[in-house]
Order: C-alpha cells, then sequence, then structure tokens
C-alpha cells in the first residue's frame, strides 16, 4: 500500500496567491492531496483553489485558522491519510520545503516535525515585537521540552498518523496553536522535531492573525494555555496500534 | 462535586461566616461607671444633672479648673458630670452611627417597591421558561433567586437575614447579590465555552459532510 499524503491549507481571502500556491504545491509533491480549508472567505478563494485541483471545504462562517487547519485534520484522519502537511496559502511558506518536512516524519524520526525559519536556510526576519515574542515562548517551550525549539510559531510542518489524531481530537488548542501546541504534544507523548526550511515574508498588507490587539490577547491566551498544559492530565495517549473504534470515534 | 454545587456552598458558607466576623457594638465601661455614680442618692444625681446642664457649653480644661476649686463632695459630682459628658458625647455619635447602621429597616415604601420588583422577577422567568426563550437548566436558578427574594420580603425575614449575616448597611446585601450575580455568570462562561465548541465541532463536521455529499454529486455526474 502507498502512503498517502493530505496537504492542508487553511485559506481566509487568499484568491490572488492560492492558485499559484497550489499548482506549485502539486509540482513539488505530485502524489499528495492539496486539502484547502475555506475559512468563510469573502472572495473567490474556494472557486479558484477548486479550479487549480485542490479539493475544497468550505467551512460555513468564518472560525479562525486554528478551527479551519483542524477541520482540515479531521478529513485527514476521516480519509486515513498516513501523513499530512500543514502549510499557509498566503505565499509564506515554499513547497519546495515539503520535501524535507516529509522526508524527516517519514524516517519515523518524530511524529511532527516542524519547518524552522531560524535554523540556516532562507533570510527571514521578523518585526522587532514579534521576535521577542517568538523568543521567548520559543525559550520556554525549549526548556520544557528539554530540547531546542527555535520557531514555535511556524505554521509549516508534516505530521505522521498519531499527531493527526491528536489534532483532530478536542485538545488540540484551536485559538492559537503555536507554542502551547508543541508543548501539548509532548505532554502526549508525540515527538516533535525541526528540520530548517525557508520562508518568504508574508505578503505587505494582509490583515495577519497577529494584528491590532491580537498580540496582547495572543501573549495571554498563550501563557494560560500553556500553564493549563501542565496542569492536565493528559488523557491522550500516543499509541502504536489503534483499534478501529478509536478510529471511528475521532471527531465528536 | 461539579461546579454548579459551587454556587449553592458559597453563598451558604459566606452566610454563616460573616456573623462571627461581624463585632457587636461594644460595651463601654466609662458608661457603666458613670451609671453607678450616679444611681447613688436623689440629691446628689439632681445636682449631677444641674451640673452637667450648666457644663453643657464649659470646655473641658475649664471643667478641669471647676474641679480643682472644688470641695471633695463637689469634685467628686463635677467629675461625674464630666464623665457623664463625654459619655453622652460618644453616646450621641455612636447612636447616629448606629442608627445609620443598625436600626435600618425595610421601609414601607421599599418594602412594596421589592415586592413588586421580585414578584416581576419571577414572572418574567416563568414567562420566559413558558416562551421556550430560556432552558430550563438555565432558569432554575433565576427562579430560586426570585422565590428567596419574594418570600423574603413577604415575611420580612429580609431583615433577620441582614441581623444574621451581620449586614448592618444594606450595601452588604447589595454585595452578597453582586457576588450572587458573578457567580452566575461564571457559569454561563462556562455554558458559553461549552456552547462554542459544540459550534466548532459541529460546523466542521457540517463543512467535510457537505464537502463529500457535492464530491459524491460530482463523482455521479462525471
Amino acid at each position: 500500500m502507498s502512503e498517502t499524503v493530505a496537504i492542508i491549507m487553511p485559506a481566509f481571502n487568499e484568491e490572488s496567491t492560492i492558485g499559484p500556491i497550489v499548482h506549485a504545491t502539486a509540482k513539488a509533491v505530485p502524489q499528495a492531496d492539496i486539502i484547502v480549508v475555506d475559512d468563510a472567505s469573502s472572495d473567490k478563494t474556494a472557486d479558484v483553489a477548486q479550479a487549480a485541483g485542490a479539493k475544497v471545504i468550505s467551512l460555513p462562517f468564518n472560525m479562525g485558522y486554528g478551527a479551519a487547519l483542524q477541520t482540515g485534520f479531521k478529513y485527514a484522519y476521516k480519509h486515513a491519510y498516513n501523513y499530512a502537511v500543514q502549510m499557509d496559502s498566503d505565499g509564506q511558506h515554499d513547497p519546495a520545503s515539503i520535501a524535507d518536512l516529509l522526508r524527516a516524519v517519514q524516517n519515523g524520526d518524530a511524529d511532527v516535525v516542524i519547518g524552522s525559519r531560524f535554523m540556516g536556510l532562507g533570510n527571514y526576519r521578523a518585526p522587532l515585537l514579534r521576535r521577542i515574542g517568538m523568543k521567548f515562548f520559543g525559550t520556554l517551550a525549549s526548556l520544557l521540552l528539554r530540547r531546542k525549539i527555535t520557531d514555535p510559531t511556524s505554521g509549516f510542518q508534516a505530521l505522521n498518523r498519531h499527531a493527526i489524531r491528536f489534532n483532530a481530537s478536542d485538545y488540540y488548542p484551536v485559538d492559537f496553536p503555536d507554542a502551547d501546541y508543541i508543548i501539548m504534544l509532548h505532554r502526549a507523548g508525540l515527538k516533535v522535531k525541526e528540520v530548517p526550511v525557508a520562508m518568504h515574508p508574508s505578503p505587505p498588507g494582509k490583515k495577519s492573525m497577529h494584528s491590532g490587539w491580537r498580540p496582547l490577547y495572543y501573549v495571554f491566551d498563550m501563557l494560560l494555555s500553556m500553564f493549563v498544559v501542565l496542569l492536565r492530565k493528559h488523557a491522550f495517549k500516543r499509541e502504536t496500534e489503534q483499534t478501529p473504534e478509536e478510529q471511528e470515534g475521532v471527531g465528536q | 462535586m461539579s461546579r454548579f454545587h459551587l454556587f449553592l456552598i458559597l453563598p451558604a458558607a459566606l452566610l454563616f461566616v460573616t456573623p462571627a466576623l461581624a463585632d457587636d457594638r461594644p460595651q463601654d465601661e466609662t458608661a457603666k461607671h458613670v451609671h453607678a455614680c450616679l444611681t447613688g442618692d436623689n440629691g446628689e444625681k439632681q445636682e449631677a444633672f444641674d451640673k452637667l446642664y450648666r457644663t453643657r457649653n464649659t470646655s473641658v480644661p475649664q471643667i478641669l479648673k471647676l474641679i480643682a476649686e472644688e470641695n471633695d463632695q463637689g469634685r467628686r459630682v463635677l467629675l461625674v458630670a464630666l464623665l457623664e459628658r463625654i459619655n453622652h458625647q460618644r453616646n450621641q455619635e455612636q447612636d447616629t452611627i448606629l442608627y445609620r447602621l443598625t436600626d435600618y429597616k425595610l421601609k414601607e415604601s421599599h418594602f412594596w417597591m421589592v415586592l413588586v420588583l421580585s414578584a416581576g422577577l419571577f414572572v418574567v422567568i416563568v414567562d420566559l421558561v413558558r416562551r421556550k426563550l430560556l432552558r430550563i437548566e438555565y432558569s432554575w436558578l433565576w427562579v430560586i433567586a426570585g422565590v428567596a427574594i419574594l418570600l423574603l420580603v413577604l415575611t420580612r425575614l429580609l431583615d433577620v437575614v441582614a441581623g444574621v449575616i451581620g449586614a448592618r448597611v444594606p450595601q452588604a446585601l447589595f454585595f452578597m447579590g453582586v457576588l450572587f450575580l458573578t457567580l452566575i455568570n461564571v457559569h454561563y462562561s462556562v455554558a458559553i465555552s461549552r456552547l462554542t465548541n459544540q459550534a466548532k465541532n459541529l460546523s466542521q463536521e457540517l463543512a467535510l459532510l457537505k464537502h463529500e455529499v457535492t464530491d459524491e454529486s460530482a463523482a455521479k455526474e462525471g
């Protein structure tokens, strides 16, 4: 049986970038299915993605990045994909790096492989405040995992079946799946590893999830979420073999 | 124990803890002493009152001077008068404060107002449930609150409750009310969180099923 790969792209009003990205991704990883989760865009994102050859899942109303992403993981889990790659649809993540991520997860090195932009490849530089935040949460995550995490906010990741199951479950932090998510994975017994990837700066003028008052709320949410993760006794357990009932039971 | 029990236990606990914290009106040693002095013989008492009356506009240093000039008998009377005066003044101050604090009783007009309001609250809640705008699981707290207020007012138990929890200021009752509302709000936050999560899961499921259905129909056509 060949190994199936789902590439999950949450998209919100990306009609200008989604087409080229889907094409480039299909070219870079021809064996993979591209799943675009349209987070109730007001433009033609869904149509453009469909025309470009992606499977499009349209959410009934805008639910945010994390919830859109999770929808993709639920799809991947339901349709028994062996591996999943999550990436942004705004052109920030380079499809050429997907192969590197997939290789690391297919080797069995880790359950989740995170593409880090701070490990030599590319010359990405974030604004000062964001850099401080990344450094802070990266350090916290590194301390808790006892393993160096350079880029806790990276949304460019490859996952195996265990991690897909985790992300499809109710444990997944849908508000901001960043540093707290990495710690959750660790606590759930899933192995996390970083590999270097190249990233482009996100296109200017685009309202990102880190604009306006959001950073303040982000810091609050992240700290509380991390704290709660540590308090929580994790019911989720990484399993080597899954019974059919458990496969049925996910996403409820 | 569910979170729900918290709503019942916390106010109840407060009800029992607060009387222990509330101090009673202090027993005044001076007052006792003066009282003992004044229950001497009638002439003495009369004289004390006279002196007291005469010294009502005199300053304390002047009284002290008068005391120095008097003989033993007069000194004693003046001293008693002075003590009585100080005590009287203090009592008056205390009374005005205590009047504001303890002697608060629900006035008749207030009584009717509260009665109408609480009856109104009860009716509104029952009507909300009747029209299915409020689920029963959220209504029972409000119904109990409405009935409790109604009963407290009707039986004039509110004054008793105020006494029991040591509430000398009506604001203390308001505080209890605010506390109760806060707890109810926390409960609602919990409920809303659960609903949000359910809505998230439902819409994700809906999107996935919609995708499946359109996929199938596309496959049939193609």
